[in-house]
């Protein structure tokens, strides 16, 4: 031990130094085997433990590892259909506040501006289809509310993506500008699809395509050739399912055909 | 026969009630099950008692040691450890150190100063020991004084064996610590 070597070394030597002291001396081992056997002799064994069937589960619940697999199975088993179901309910369903908490989060846990307007311009798209279903379904109840939420979802969401388009105008950034102008496109050609008239907040309506292009008078002439009052009824509102009881393939083709005819030419491209 | 069919023949047959080949068995492991006894104790009448006990309850509980799940010595060290905890916590003490000189059998013919010299050494190592924390303090026990593989220090101490790679490694760089701090108290 005066050797002055390695650290590493002189730890490993203490240890094999160490491991001499520690063995059973020949005199010692042989007592303790004859007092071992001797209790031996009148200690019974344990009987072998007999696994039933529930072993599996005993096995399963022992590991952590199985354990944290089965619950994540259940999760996931349990909250996926949740969801899913949630996604496909609309007002009036017990799923339907799920939805709504689900539409939520995914707003809060977005972060930048232009993703955010997606979100809302999605949720818009789904207030209208509600809408529509609730119209199919004649829930005439609960039709004025939803109708509201279309229609408050529908102003937030083109007020949104047209800010965001403008600004990415500003910045020079048209790729994306052009992005956000078919966003607002087929968000506008669901309502007209659906049968959606937009309101104003001070009460007057406007057709889904004027609200969403202001600016393009000649898709207003044309919407106006084809109705009695400018101001009251837009295009797309003949083709509302609580008033007309058309079949509603026909009037998704009558639809197809106004916007044919509405949405401008540029956009159609 | 290769060694290790004999071992599984005797395990087999001491689990079916053969005290002969219990014998034999306490003849391969009682050594290495009492070196590992005596590095937790470092006391030489508590160990020798406690392998005693230990060696009891293995027969006990033989019957119940499958083949295919871990390996026998293993098995005996998990036992042993588990049966050392359950000691001090009845006794509700922890190893005496300072006991190990004492322990020295004057009636026996080894060299006294021989002798002298091996507790010093455990003595220090012990002391060494000590001064790390409980679970480094297990690893090291486990793979440099009972001379275990990773593979069973992981299965007594119930950590993987990468842990177990990393606190023999911890363990080590603190012991040099701790020895580097003894060797300069001592040229003090």
């Amino acid at each position: 031990m005066n050797k002055r070597t390695s650290k590493n070394y002189k730890i490993f030597e203490l240890f094999a130094e160490a491991q001499q002291s520690f063995i059973l001396s020949n005199e010692a081992k042989a007592q303790t085997k004859q007092k071992v056997l001797r209790q031996v002799a009148i200690t019974p064994q344990e009987q072998p433990e007999i696994k039933g069937p529930s072993s599996m589960f005993g096995t399963v619940f022992n590991n952590r590892r199985y354990l944290l697999a089965v619950c994540l199975v259940l999760i996931i088993g349990t909250v996926s259909p949740i969801a899913y179901g949630a996604n496909l309910s609309i007002p009036g369903e017990p799923l339907y506040r799920v939805k709504q908490a689900l539409e939520k989060t995914l707003l809060q846990s977005t972060f930048t501006d232009s993703g955010k307007s997606h979100i809302e311009a999605y949720q818009a798209s789904e207030r209208i289809e509600e809408l529509y279903e609730l119209r199919q379904q004649k829930k005439e109840q609960l039709i004025p509310q939803a109708e509201e939420a279309a229609n408050t979802q529908y102003n937030k969401a083109v007020e949104h993506l047209t800010r965001v388009q403008d600004k990415l105008t500003e910045k020079g950034n048209t790729t994306a500008a052009e992005k956000i102008g078919k966003r607002i496109e087929s968000l506008n050609n669901k309502a007209q699809l659906k049968g959606f008239t937009v309101k104003e907040k001070n009460g007057t309506v406007q057709g889904a395509t004027e609200k969403a292009f202001p600016g393009n008078q000649e898709s207003s002439e044309k919407r106006s050739e084809g109705s009695t009052d400018n101001t009251q009824q837009s295009p797309t509102q003949d083709l509302d399912p609580s008033t007309d009881n058309t079949n509603p393939s026909e009037t998704t083709k009558a639809a197809e055909q106004t916007l044919k005819e509405v949405v401008p030419q540029e956009l159609q491209r | 026969m290769t060694e290790q069919d004999n071992l599984k023949v005797l395990i087999e047959q001491a689990q079916n009630g053969d005290e002969t080949a219990f014998g034999e068995l306490y003849e391969v492991y009682s050594n290495r099950l009492y070196a590992f006894i005596f590095s937790k104790t470092t006391h030489k009448q508590t160990a020798e008692d406690l392998l005693q006990e230990v060696l009891v309850k293995i027969w006990k509980a033989l019957p119940n040691y499958q083949d295919k799940q871990v390996q026998f010595s293993s098995w005996l060290y998990a036992i042993a450890n588990n049966h050392i905890k359950d000691h001090y916590r009845s006794t509700a003490r922890r190893p005496q150190t300072t006991e190990l000189i004492e322990n020295i059998d004057k009636t026996s013919n080894i060299d006294l100063e021989e002798t002298v010299n091996k507790q010093y050494v455990a003595n220090k190592l012990v002391c060494l020991l000590d001064g790390l924390p409980d679970n480094y303090r297990q690893v090291v026990e486990c793979r440099f004084i009972n001379d275990l593989s990773v593979a069973e220090t992981a299965h007594i101490t119930q950590k993987t064996q990468l842990s177990v790679r990393v606190m023999q490694t911890r363990a080590i760089y603190k012991l040099k610590k701790l020895m580097s701090k003894e060797d300069s108290n001592l040229y003090e």
